[in-house]
């Protein structure tokens, strides 16, 4: 008997394998049918934004090949492009129902489907509505489901990202703030460094010193000492330290010397190498760091020249 | 009066789509080359007046694209770069290797439409 | 005691199917989500922060394959070639000259022993920052992963032999695995679909340099295993594998039905086909297609130049 069901189990998943292979090549039909699509669809709409008149699509976006499409493409344009008229945006999503229709799609996709969707959600402007059933996701198992629903939040309701951020139940990635940091270039989210800088949030304190890093806050350079004088998580001090060397700045200061004692030797020593790549000179290492420490930087910083002395004074004698 | 010919390179299409619909003119010929290759062999063939990259790779790997695209001593093209990519070491890289201009996303529909305009009032 | 065995063959065949219908499944999984998320990450690289990869290739000649290492848009990342120019003084050549390089300083004390660097070059032009070159007598593979450890700046490395080829979108998957969770414990992270390894440049050193049994120098628990590619497949299966394998095969079988019965024979039959087509599908999901070549590698998974 439990042959056989081993024999029927091992059928069936041959079976099921078959029909999963139908599904792909299936699948991948679909998507090219989509890209062309939205390939139309972004044409259209450029050409509306340019006009500024709001015109009915063509092929109607009224199945659901037809939606997604139509979000794909609005989340090219608006991913990739800053300052666009949302008034006709908002128009063709209200005309075609299209934030209803992602939000019944998250509904019943899982996985990659819905993370997709989620970030798809982020292009699309929608009633603030939406924002409830965002606040689940954001309590997901999942990570990647998780900072989905967070950037889907962010741009849809920008007035309340630091609150948002503020309230999250986990920490933030680097690729999440990442992230967060692509919605900040795209004009959406209005939010300055300081008031993030004097948080004691952990996650609006990493989003603060990853603003400074990107765009080169160098007048933060007083804050930055602060916290590396002051935090008590050592995530902080050693993210802050990472801003403080991306913008150039000594760290050859008694408080951030006693900070980076109290790091292990392998924190240093990667410290270290990211100084040495980030074009602080030997003198500058050296009063940070101990001579040993330094062996690598020398040799590192040396490979960069070529000595023409030695065999110019060889010559000489 | 003929605006003359515009090629766009990038390895996804919906954003060549972006691009050549932000720039599109009744005037102007637009086309989109989704290999290196292909872009080398319209170039050569069609002398296209500008060339859009969207991409920083093939000026930073050794395929000598920039050798490729102006070999020819009468032809000359434009070549603007628009990508991600903001170090400075890419920007200065790849003005290094004669590109005209270097744009970052996102980028500014309208902006890009002026700076087109203007280059082919030149 | 017949009847027993038959029930142990069974049971162990399915485990086997089941092994390989699940690993399919993760492989699969793990790929459509990685693939989905670099699409929707587009634009979040630069502002990553500080994750970086310094790749180490061995006696790689080919300018082609130098070219492709070099065509990712991340900032953060070097390719360090070390090749022997007395063992192959064309390509040698032939690479100094495409990239513009020149001699430079190579230095004088090292983190490693057993490094004899005769010259290292660097190019003088900006755009092929990201590429060093290091003269070295061939002695073996792991001298020359060595070598180029000393000279790698970010913290994180990955050796490549002369075989294999990095995926376009390699680079991109390793930079999102160092940045989606904190991994500062992480000392080594493998992809369990083609072997390839990244290491901890400090764990390197701590155990002073690669060797064949580097791997059990590092804790078990600060290792990460990935479900998704990193490696190109491009290997030529030579006709015997496929002949010796299938030959195998029908041995067993013909075994399993003289010794047993005719119910053993089809689940043994069934596995080689659960095998055969799981591994199919997997080639499929990550390439879009499946070659005989991919898929038997897939069901094989050869042994890489550190051991397990």
């Amino acid at each position: 008997m439990l042959l056989y069901i081993y024999i029927i189990i091992q059928a069936s998943a041959i079976i099921g394998f078959e029909v999963a292979a139908l599904w792909q090549r299936r699948s991948r039909l679909r998507q090219l049918q989509r890209a062309t699509l939205s390939d139309s669809y972004i044409r259209q709409i450029i050409k509306m934004l340019f006009s500024e008149e709001c015109c009915d699509l063509y092929p109607a976006a009224d199945t659901p090949i037809r939606h997604m499409a139509l979000a794909e493409a609005m989340n090219t344009i608006l991913s990739h492009t800053y300052g666009t008229n949302t008034t006709i945006i908002r128009e063709l999503t209200r005309r075609y129902r299209l934030d209803t229709f992602l939000l019944n799609r998250i509904r019943w996709s899982r996985g990659p489907r819905r993370i997709h969707i989620l970030i798809l959600m982020s292009a699309i402007p929608s009633h603030t509505a939406t924002t409830h059933l965002l606040q689940q996701h954001l309590r997901s198992r999942h990570s990647y489901t998780r900072t989905a629903a967070l950037i889907a939040l962010l741009a849809t309701d920008p007035s309340k990202a630091i609150a948002t951020i503020a309230s999250l139940r986990f920490d933030l990635t680097p690729l999440d703030i990442a992230r967060i940091i692509t919605l900040l270039r795209r004009g959406i989210l209005p939010i300055a460094y300081e008031p993030l800088l004097r948080s004691t949030n952990r996650n609006l304190r990493m989003l603060g010193l990853a603003i400074v890093r990107n765009f080169g806050i160098e007048i933060a350079d007083k804050q930055l000492q602060n916290i590396i004088s002051t935090a008590t998580d050592a995530d902080i001090v050693h993210e802050s330290i990472y801003t403080l060397s991306s913008l150039g700045r000594p760290l050859g200061r008694a408080k951030v010397r006693e900070r980076l004692s109290a790091m292990t030797p392998r924190r240093r020593k990667q410290l270290c190498r990211h100084l040495t790549q980030a074009g602080y000179s030997l003198s500058a290492l050296r009063c940070i760091f101990s001579p040993h420490e330094t062996i690598y930087s020398e040799s590192i910083i040396k490979s960069y020249k070529r000595d023409l002395v030695c065999s110019t004074s060889h010559n000489i004698s | 009066m003929n605006r003359g010919t515009i090629l766009i390179y990038s390895q996804q299409r919906l954003l060549a789509t972006l691009l050549a619909a932000t720039i599109r003119d009744d005037n102007r010929h637009i086309i989109y080359c989704s290999s290196l290759q292909q872009l080398i062999a319209k170039s050569n063939s069609l002398r296209p007046t500008l060339i859009y990259i969207i991409d920083s790779a093939p000026f930073m790997n050794g395929a000598n694209l920039m050798e490729m695209l102006r070999r020819s001593s009468l032809h000359r093209p434009t070549i603007y770069v628009i990508t991600w990519q903001q170090s400075e070491h890419t920007v200065l890289s790849l003005l290094e290797c004669g590109v005209d201009q270097y744009f970052t996303f996102p980028i500014s529909m309208l902006r890009l439409r002026l700076k087109t305009l203007a280059h082919d009032s030149q | 005691m017949l009847h027993f065995a038959q029930y142990i063959v069974a049971t162990f065949l399915f485990i086997i199917s089941a092994g390989a219908i699940l690993r399919a499944l993760r492989i699969t999984r793990a790929t459509r989500r990685q693939r989905q998320l670099l699409t929707d990450l587009a634009g979040s690289y630069c502002s990553l922060g500080v994750a970086g990869c310094s790749i180490l290739c061995s006696q790689i000649k080919e300018l082609d394959h130098i070219i492709s290492l070099l065509s990712t848009e991340y900032d953060r990342y070097e390719v360090i070639v070390v090749l022997d120019s007395n063992l192959y003084p064309e390509s040698f050549n032939q690479i100094l000259h495409h990239f513009k390089m020149i001699l430079v300083n190579t230095p004088d004390v090292t983190e490693l022993a057993n490094t004899h660097i005769r010259s290292l070059y660097r190019s003088r032009l900006r755009c092929f920052r990201k590429l060093i070159v290091i003269d070295q007598g061939y002695i073996s593979l792991y001298d020359d992963l060595n070598a180029a450890t000393t000279l790698a700046s970010y913290d994180y490395v990955i050796p490549l032999a002369t075989t294999y080829t990095l995926r376009s979108t390699a680079i991109d998957n390793i930079i999102t695995t160092l940045s989606e969770r904190d991994n500062s414990g992480i000392d080594l992270i493998e992809s369990s679909v083609d072997g390839c390894v990244i290491f901890h440049r400090d764990a390197i050193v701590e155990a002073g340099g690669f060797s064949y049994h580097i791997k059990h120098k590092i804790a078990r628990n600060k290792r990460l295993s990935i479900n998704f590619p990193l490696l190109c497949i491009n290997h030529t299966t030579p006709p015997t594998i496929y002949i010796c394998a299938t030959i195998s095969a029908t041995l067993f079988i013909g075994i399993c039905y003289i010794v047993f019965d005719y119910k053993i024979a089809i689940i043994s039959i069934l596995t080689a086909i659960i095998i055969v087509v799981a591994a199919q599908y997997t080639a499929r999901s990550i390439d879009q297609e499946s070659s005989r070549d991919t898929t038997l590698w897939y069901i094989f998974n050869p042994r890489w130049f550190f051991c397990r």
